[in-house]
């Protein structure tokens, strides 16, 4: 199992730079949780981590090679789960989930238990768009359930939750990194369970020095 | 990793997805049939005068539905982040582009395939001219529906991006017009259209190589 180590990451949006030179590490079984404040370029470092954003400089050292951050997403498969939906208001739950596990080449007997364990089963039949904002949220996290990505990056993974829904989020991050998976996710500060895996990235801090 | 499976179920979706909303999708159909319906009582029902401009209404009138429609192709799919998903998946972004091309153009391009003979019909579009008009049609659409591709992916960034994608598109299209028009134009004069309709045939060939390539890589740039 491979650690990575991202190196002298940066990004810049119109001449103006989103954040400075970072360096931090994704090991196996652990999670990096981002922290900052508004703004401060939390979405947007795991958005360049995703390889989302072409403009992004920096490379990433693993085992003996290094790789430009750019090729970083074709390296390693990876699941994200932002801000945006992610699946169509449009399609029903199911039509959804099988449109991705065919894009992934998952294994679609895995999309019943899966529904079950995120808790909509028996949505399956509703459009997507029918759907209340804590569902959409779960609905997102049988997508990513269903994608064999061995890291995962989580934009706000607790927003819309009601408190089952963050002690299942909690459980498949646990899950997740016991499986030697790698996780990386950002917070507004506060997280509501302690992990012994867990290392902190803070953004910012440079930037608020400077002015 | 099995492309074609991946390519079939993402044309599926999209079908499904078009069907859904069928009322947007058949505004550029109607649109067309409305020009050309329109065309006979502007200019007066001598049968002479339209069929001389038969095969250049139609070919316009198809080109401006088309354009209507390209914005369907990638926009719902980078709101909604969609595209995300697809872009962390391990499928070539060019592949899923190619899919989507396919789709636009069952939904778009074929039904102006399929009603060319009415079409024909209204615009007094001479016999010998009818066959041809519909290969002109069936090998030109798909090349609206490729360049146009790397048009709103370069523009799907931008949220007012219409009258630019009519710029940077429209005179890609010209020579598409050109040779559609002329294929018909010589079979109504009676010499062999094959001319105009091979270039037809090479310009879709070129697209269909390039432009999901390039699209792919305008997506890019447009998501960052």
């Amino acid at each position: 199992m491979n650690s990575y180590h991202f190196r002298q990451i940066c990004y810049e949006r119109d001449d103006e730079s989103v954040f400075g030179r970072l360096n931090f590490s994704l090991e196996p079984g652990r999670m990096l949780v981002i922290e900052g404040q508004n703004g401060s370029g939390k979405t947007t470092l795991l958005r360049v981590v995703a390889g989302f954003l072409d403009m992004a400089e920096g490379f990433v050292e693993v085992a003996d090679q290094t790789l430009p951050i750019r090729d970083f997403h074709e390296y390693l498969p990876l699941a994200y789960a932002g801000h945006k939906a992610g699946f169509k208001d449009d399609l029903t739950v199911l039509e959804n989930l099988r449109f991705l596990v065919a894009l992934h080449e998952s294994d679609p007997g895995q999309i019943e238990p899966t529904l079950q364990r995120v808790g909509l089963w028996g949505w399956e039949d509703n459009l997507g768009r029918a759907l209340s904002a804590g569902q959409r949220k779960r609905l997102a996290l049988a997508a990513m359930l269903l994608h064999p990505a061995r890291l995962w990056l989580m934009d706000e993974p607790f927003a819309n939750l009601d408190g089952q829904g963050i002690a299942l989020v909690n459980t498949l991050m646990r899950e997740h990194l016991q499986r030697d998976g790698m996780l990386m996710t950002t917070s507004h500060g506060t997280f509501p369970l302690e992990y012994s895996h867990m290392d902190i990235l803070r953004l910012g801090e440079s930037k608020g020095d400077s002015s | 990793m099995n492309l074609l499976r991946i390519l079939w179920s993402l044309i599926q979706r999209d079908l499904r997805l078009a069907w859904r909303s069928r009322g947007e999708l058949l505004n550029p159909v109607f649109f067309l049939i409305l020009v050309i319906a329109l065309f006979p009582l502007g200019v007066g029902p001598e049968g002479k005068l339209l069929a001389r401009i038969a095969s250049g209404t139609v070919w316009v009138a198809a080109l401006l539905a088309t354009m209507l429609s390209l914005d369907l192709i990638f926009r719902s799919d980078v709101e909604d982040g969609s595209m995300e998903q697809m872009f962390v998946s391990q499928t070539p972004l060019s592949w899923i582009v190619l899919g989507k091309v396919i789709t636009h153009w069952l939904v778009t391009g074929l039904p102006l395939v399929l009603l060319a003979p009415l079409l024909a019909i209204l615009m007094h579009l001479p016999q010998a001219g009818l066959v041809v008009l519909i290969q002109s049609l069936a090998l030109g659409t798909p090349v609206l529906s490729l360049i146009g591709s790397v048009g709103v992916a370069l523009t799907v960034g931008i949220r007012k991006g219409g009258m630019l994608l009519s710029l940077l598109v429209l005179p890609l299209y010209v020579p598409v017009l050109i040779f559609g028009t002329a294929a018909v134009e010589n079979a109504i004069a009676g010499m062999s259209p094959a001319g105009p309709l091979l270039i037809l045939a090479a310009m879709l060939l070129f697209a269909l190589t390039l432009a999901p390539l390039t699209a792919a890589w305008a997506l890019k740039i447009s998501l960052s």
